[in-house]
């Protein structure tokens, strides 16, 4: 039964790009949507709702935009939801420390006759800059109300909430002719100066400011880290710092995990009889699924880094730094973040580039994304590497790798836009926030939920698909009184396909091996160590070996493996075509067929050249 | 005298926006609020030379390509 006083009210989040929507809106309904001290983090409008004072409030984060000129997609979005859906409250969330700006949305918004309130965020930071704002003048000069909050502390949202109910019951009453300016006027240029006029007008009574601005701390911290001497360098000892750590720190749990996984399986097969049985759960689950999990704690190291990236403001930093470089080879310095996000995963990397305007750039950068390295190929890199480079090596080799991938894709883009996709680049007009200090809470729950998710794909697509490796590769069963040598793997389906396919790899250095690990890691990258995890075992089962190892002691020992077929093999690893979620991403995003075939052949034809060149080259040394 | 001749930590002020066929551009800048009579100071150039930071107002900073700040005529102040 509904209760006559259980009614809905749908409220809108509009705001400046970066002015803390998503973060009011996390502590408000309570969900841990991405934050992140950047424009253009919110992509897709969200809903989230709670019930208060007898009311179900509904609320709905927008994308942030400047304005509601048709001129972006995100403007249209915002404008057209607005206007078709008709909001009962349009909150509009406002950066307190950039006060003129931000309320140029606001004025349009109150063009449109909308029920707003106004929640001036980042209040702390404005008292901080020793700012005083009249509210009650200013809210009188605007004709709605205004209370300060403090979002990523959940300060003031009480009495947003309250504010919500009364606009909705209509005991507060918005003023809408408060504009001092014709909005129907036809030239834009002139409608934008009234704006700004009717807005410094309003802000010059009502707001004080420091006379001597403080030297802020991201004035400090810029001077160092976006000099121009030290800028570049500075980038590259961040993104070094981030891979010796995911390498470094990551080790140490990777090591109990992999000793517990060596412990499991001598138990498994130590109390199951031997059998079918005992040899899917050993060489096809164990060792499938236990090798994807023990790289858990440097995926969660990798992400940590670039949440921390996201989180304190850098981002905007190193797309301002390699802006000309960008610029010279076609694309656009915001092209990076969402390269740099793909180090993370492609999946939201693709979603990204949605925040670039031009088509052209758009889909140039969504083409290279696959060469930034993936958290899921993090771990068949450090397998290989921890096989089969000195330690003290590793983290530099990892580090190496990705440069190499940021390498090709930016000698790719070149490319791209110089003979497939040519264009202007679109303007580059972009903020630099302050800097922040990420909540460490937030922090450790995005490491939470990634940890989880990582889990769930070892439980689902990863024991699926090793289970699936464990059958191919093990039936037929080779037949006692086979004449001539020949292993139980070659025999199996997964050997003779994998023996079809090796005359592609072979010029690579590659065996049908990992031939099948390859393929198999089409579905996901993790998958080419459970598989190499899989047919190791089973290999280690046939030479009746009694003492379980861990799979990289078991690829070391594998002759196959010398250093220019282990450098092809990173090499191709890197480049290749991220996993079938990603790719389903790529094709919703690009809307074409022709892009999605573009991708996934221009991906793998590019990672099998450059396997070769380094496979040729690295044979001329070594 | 263009934005693009300011020195590192010049003021100035907006005193027009060179629209003709950059109209995209100027869009973009009046809505970051890059408007006529607004002060701004240089804060730095990246280190490959291009494009620049800008200050506005009190604490805002925005970053822009040499060719978006050639349309911006300022005054020295």
């Amino acid at each position: 039964m509904k209760k006559p006083e259980n009614k809905e009210i749908l409220v809108a989040l509009a705001g400046n790009p970066n002015s803390g929507k998503t973060s009011l809106f996390n502590s408000i309904v309570g969900t841990h949507l991405k934050v992140g001290n950047y424009p253009g983090v919110t992509i897709e409008k969200t809903e989230g709702a709670l019930k208060y004072g007898g009311y179900k409030i509904t609320f709905v984060d927008l994308p942030g935009t400047y304005s509601l000129s048709p001129y972006s997609p995100e403007e249209v979005i915002t404008r057209n939801f607005i206007v078709e859906e008709k909001p009962d409250v349009v909150l509009n969330v406002v950066d307190g420390t950039n006060l003129e700006r931000n309320l140029y949305l606001t004025t349009q918004i109150m063009e449109l006759g909308a029920n707003m309130l106004i929640a001036l965020n980042m209040y702390d930071e404005v008292l901080q800059q020793g700012t005083k704002i009249d509210f009650k003048q200013l809210q009188k000069m605007l004709g709605c109300h205004i209370v300060p909050t403090i979002a990523t502390r959940k300060d003031g949202l009480d009495k947003l909430l309250e504010h919500i109910v009364k606009i909705y019951e209509r005991k507060i009453v918005i003023a809408k002719n408060k504009l001092g300016y014709d909005p129907q006027e036809k030239d834009p240029a002139v409608l934008a100066e009234s704006r700004y006029a009717f807005i410094n007008g309003a802000v010059k009574e009502t707001v004080e400011y420091l006379d001597k601005p403080l030297k802020t701390l991201t004035d400090w911290i810029d001077a160092i880290f976006i000099n121009r001497l030290l800028g570049i360098p500075i980038f590259l000892f961040i993104m070094w710092a981030i891979f010796q750590l995911t390498f470094k720190l990551g080790e140490y749990p990777m090591g109990w995990v992999e000793s517990a996984i060596v412990f499991l399986s001598e138990f498994v097969s130590g109390v199951l009889p031997e059998g079918w049985f005992s040899s899917l759960l050993v060489d096809g689950i164990i060792a499938g699924v236990g090798g994807v999990i023990s790289f858990l704690p440097s995926i969660l190291l990798l992400f940590l880094g670039i949440s921390f990236l996201e989180a304190t403001g850098y981002m905007a930093r190193a797309a301002f730094v390699v802006d000309k470089l960008m610029h010279k080879i076609g694309l656009h310095g915001k092209s990076f973040i969402p390269m740099l996000t793909g180090f993370g995963c492609s999946v939201p990397a693709f979603m990204a580039c949605r925040t670039l305007k031009n088509p052209a750039d758009r889909i140039t950068t969504m083409l290279i994304i696959p060469f930034m390295s993936c958290g899921a190929k993090l771990p068949v890199h450090l397998l290989l590497i921890g096989a089969f480079f000195p330690e003290r090596l590793s983290g530099n080799m990892l580090f190496g790798v990705y440069m190499f991938g940021i390498l090709v894709a930016l000698l790719s883009a070149f490319l791209l836009k110089k003979f497939l996709f040519k264009g202007e680049s679109e303007p580059f007009v972009m903020e630099l926030p302050p800097y922040r200090a990420p909540t460490i809470g937030y922090l450790l729950i995005q490491m939470w939920i990634k940890a989880q998710l990582y889990l769930k794909k070892a439980g689902t697509i990863i024991l699926l698909v090793s289970i699936i490796m464990w059958g191919l590769t093990s039936f037929p069963s080779l037949p006692e009184d086979y004449p001539g040598e020949m292993s139980q793997i070659e025999y199996s389906l997964a050997g003779r396909a994998g023996k079809f396919i090796e005359p592609v790899i072979k010029p690579l250095g590659f065996d049908w091996k990992i031939g099948i690990a390859l393929v198999s890691g089409v579905a996901a990258k993790e998958v080419v160590v459970s598989t190499l995890g899989t047919i190791y075992a089973l290999d280690d089962a046939d030479i009746e070996d009694e003492e379980a190892t861990a799979l990289k002691d078991r690829i070391s020992s594998d002759p196959v493996f010398t250093l220019p077929t282990v450098l092809a093999l990173l090499v191709f690893i890197l480049l290749y075509v991220p996993c079938l979620a990603a790719t389903a991403v790529f094709h919703k995003e690009a809307g074409s067929w022709r892009y999605t075939a573009l991708y996934f052949g221009y991906s793998c034809g590019v990672a099998w050249l450059a396997a070769f060149v380094v496979q040729r080259i690295s044979s001329l040394f070594f | 005298m263009l934005l693009t001749e300011l020195d590192k930590k010049e003021k100035a002020r907006i005193i027009k926006i060179n629209r003709q066929d950059r109209a995209e551009i100027a869009v973009r800048l009046t809505d970051m609020g890059l408007v006529k009579g607004v002060q701004l100071e240089l804060i730095r150039r990246a280190p490959l030379g291009d494009p620049l930071e800008v200050k506005t107002g009190n604490f805002l900073l925005l970053s822009l390509r040499r060719e978006e700040a050639e349309i911006i005529e300022v005054e020295k102040l």
